[in-house]
């Protein structure tokens, strides 16, 4: 059985958070980082870390796991930046997406890919294109244009208000 | 924006038209505007040149400029008129703008405050600050100056160092102070913009990379003034 809309073999990056496989359509991707220093842009929501220095370009970073529920990550020497080219508002834009290990480009042929299941996932259905199975393995493939919908990633967040006290 | 002016003997219509049609970028019977025939100057190869010299005729020139131009998300227009001269106006956009930055420091990142409307900055005196009485207003020299103190305006809470300074702003006729932890001093700064995702926070205009390749953000003064005029009671 496979998915309606996926109709030929790709390739797909796979990557894991929080110990799941999950991939992403390389025609997406650009190219993926070492970690390096996000820079925090305050009263967003915590899923978006901040910003980085790409050659000269200033391109936001988000937190996959914080976005899906999870619990955040830990910064160890396989921690990458994933740079994705996606669809915000008409316009074609860079994005990175924090991943706690890059594995590889693989192929999936479209009979390799089942539907999402209803429940079993930590995350929301409709962020999954399909499950493909390769090697007795699970992989989520994510469908890209539901999971950075632009309204949740837009969100400024107030900060509380202090009393106005002087810090003591 | 930027306008470039001459006072030569503008661009010849005819010749660019007949050239035009020679190279047939443009058929006898098409009917063109002043406005399409002066665009036509920019296509590759093209030139109406007698003779080529070392750095001209080629035809290589315009349309390099047009298609760095079109990298760079910006516009260009030809206008001229015989005997007159000619004047090419270029637009880029805000993505290249240079601004003279004031570099400051809030907990552990860089921001830059636009220098043209900073005045001054002075050390918050912690006494000074107690007779303020939990309101934000500052004494300097004997004029209260309202601030706003942007630790608690963007939610960062690592730990505030005892001296804090207080960067005096003009804006709109207004002396508003803005309170960082240090000043680090003047920075050029090239802008770059956030992208879509941060296009809700009005009080940042933007981000710059810093000699280091670090990212320190761009506050517009002019907005966070709005902010602090909301919260000021004397």
């Amino acid at each position: 059985m496979s998915v309606p809309g996926i109709t030929q073999t790709s390739q797909y990056l796979t990557f894991i958070l929080d110990q799941e496989i999950y991939a992403m359509d390389i025609t997406q991707v650009r190219e993926v980082l070492d970690f390096t220093k996000i820079t925090k842009v305050p009263r967003m929501p915590d899923f978006i870390k901040g910003v980085i220095n790409l050659r000269g370009g200033v391109v936001p970073v988000v937190d996959l796991r914080l976005k899906f529920g999870m619990s955040q990550a830990q910064k160890t020497v396989d921690t990458c930046i994933i740079i994705i080219e996606i669809n915000i508002q008409e316009t074609q834009t860079l994005l990175g997406i924090m991943a706690d290990s890059v594995q590889e480009v693989m192929s999936m042929e479209p009979d390799q890919i089942e539907p999402a299941p209803k429940i079993g996932t930590r995350l929301k259905t409709e962020f999954i294109k399909g499950m493909g199975k390769k090697n007795d393995e699970f992989i989520i493939i994510l469908d890209s244009d539901k999971v950075f919908s632009t309204d949740e990633l837009t969100i400024v967040q107030e900060v509380e208000k202090n009393t106005g006290a002087i810090q003591a | 924006m930027i306008t470039i002016q001459d006072d030569g003997a503008g661009l010849n219509v005819e010749n660019i038209l007949k050239k035009a049609r020679e190279k047939g970028l443009v058929s006898e019977n098409d009917d063109l505007s002043e406005k399409e025939i002066f665009k036509l100057i920019f296509a590759p190869g093209f030139s109406t040149a007698q003779t080529v010299t070392s750095v001209s005729g080629r035809g290589v020139g315009m349309d390099v400029v047009k298609r760095t131009i079109d990298m760079l998300r910006g516009t260009i227009e030809v206008d001229s008129q015989p005997g007159k001269g000619t004047i090419i106006t270029l637009k880029l956009p805000l993505t290249l703008a240079i601004i003279n930055g004031l570099l400051v420091t809030i907990g552990q990142d860089f921001f830059v405050l636009p220098l043209m409307s900073v005045q001054e900055c002075v050390e918050m005196d912690p006494k000074e600050k107690e007779k303020a009485k939990g309101r934000n207003i500052l004494n300097v020299r004997g004029e209260i100056v309202p601030y706003i103190r942007l630790r608690d305006h963007f939610g960062i809470n690592d730990i505030a160092s005892d001296l804090e300074h207080m960067v005096i702003a003009d804006v709109h006729s207004k002396r508003i102070g803005f309170v960082v932890d240090n000043v680090i001093g003047g920075h050029q700064t090239v802008i770059k913009t956030l992208g879509p995702i941060f296009r809700n926070i009005n009080d940042i205009s933007g981000a710059t990379i810093l000699g280091d390749g670090t990212v320190a953000l761009i506050l517009d003064t002019n907005v966070l003034l709005e902010k602090v005029d909301q919260s000021i009671n004397y």
